[in-house]
């Protein structure tokens, strides 16, 4: 077993206020983690076995996700298999946490039982430039 | 008017060999919020339309987990969860596989013993 640390920062100065604001959070019992960079369109990262040429896991759903886009000028678009499409511009992020499935994409107000995450692929976006997706995903004893 | 950077940083090192991944997005930024709130078990709204093209940030100070709706100005919800001293950071550039333009974005904890997150919000 492992800890996984998630350090935030933002900084910066807006309508004349600066800002700092900082947050670190340890993640406690992880016991698989992966990374997968993909320009452009390509391998899944995460799938149930099914798919020739995927990066597999042994879990069905991810404890932790930080997707970046290495890229300083194209865009990249991460398909994630529950219905939900994450656009991320040069440099763009995303970061979240689960313990039960990963993201909800319902068309009900109180129903947040969230859905697996079994697959999650890079993908580029009509008319753009490709981005160059960096994701990283930990699995820890509760997922 | 003004520019801000929000950078994740991310490590674990497992078997000897580590894994790590970090990113830094840089904003334009014309509007930041910055609130703690304590929630219980329904959902309250903490943002409004106008972060559609921004950046959501949750911080999870609380004991249990934090659930984060973003509503669309039509019928349809995504939700993330950002679990118990954890974060999130959110582009409202996202979908669910039809036009999807953020409505209000709302969070609630997942039970009536309630839990306390801080909200930050980046308007470009």
């Amino acid at each position: 077993m492992a800890d996984l640390t998630s350090t935030l920062t933002i900084t910066g100065v807006v309508n004349g206020k600066k800002i700092l604001f900082t947050h670190e959070f340890v993640d406690e019992d992880v016991y698989d983690a992966g990374m997968h960079t993909q320009e452009g369109s390509g391998q899944r990262l995460l799938t149930d076995g099914a798919s020739a040429g995927a990066i597999t896991f042994a879990q069905n759903s991810p404890a932790y996700l930080l997707a970046t886009n290495k890229d300083t000028y194209g865009v990249s678009k991460l398909v994630m298999g529950i219905g939900v499409n994450i656009i991320l511009p040069p440099g763009g992020l995303i970061c979240t946490t689960a313990t039960q499935g990963m993201a909800l994409s319902s068309s009900t107000d109180t129903d947040f039982v969230l859905d697996d995450l079994n697959t999650l692929t890079p993908d580029t976006v009509p008319g753009l430039p490709h981005g160059r997706a960096a994701i990283m995903v930990t699995f820890n004893n509760v997922t | 008017m003004g520019q801000l950077q929000i950078t994740v940083s991310a490590s674990v090192t497992l078997d000897g060999g580590a894994v790590s991944n970090s990113g830094t997005v840089t904003l334009p930024c014309t509007n930041y919020t910055h609130q703690t709130r304590d929630f219980v078990d329904g959902f309250e709204q903490v943002a409004a339309s106008n972060i559609d093209s921004g950046y959501l940030v949750v911080v999870n100070t609380g004991e249990e987990s934090l659930f984060v709706q973003l509503a669309s100005t039509g019928p349809d919800y995504i939700v993330f969860e950002v679990v118990a001293g954890g974060h999130g950071v959110y582009p409202m550039t996202i979908d669910d596989g039809a036009a999807f333009s953020i409505g209000a974005v709302n969070v609630r904890s997942a039970t009536s013993g309630g839990c306390r997150g801080i909200i930050i919000t980046a308007q470009v």
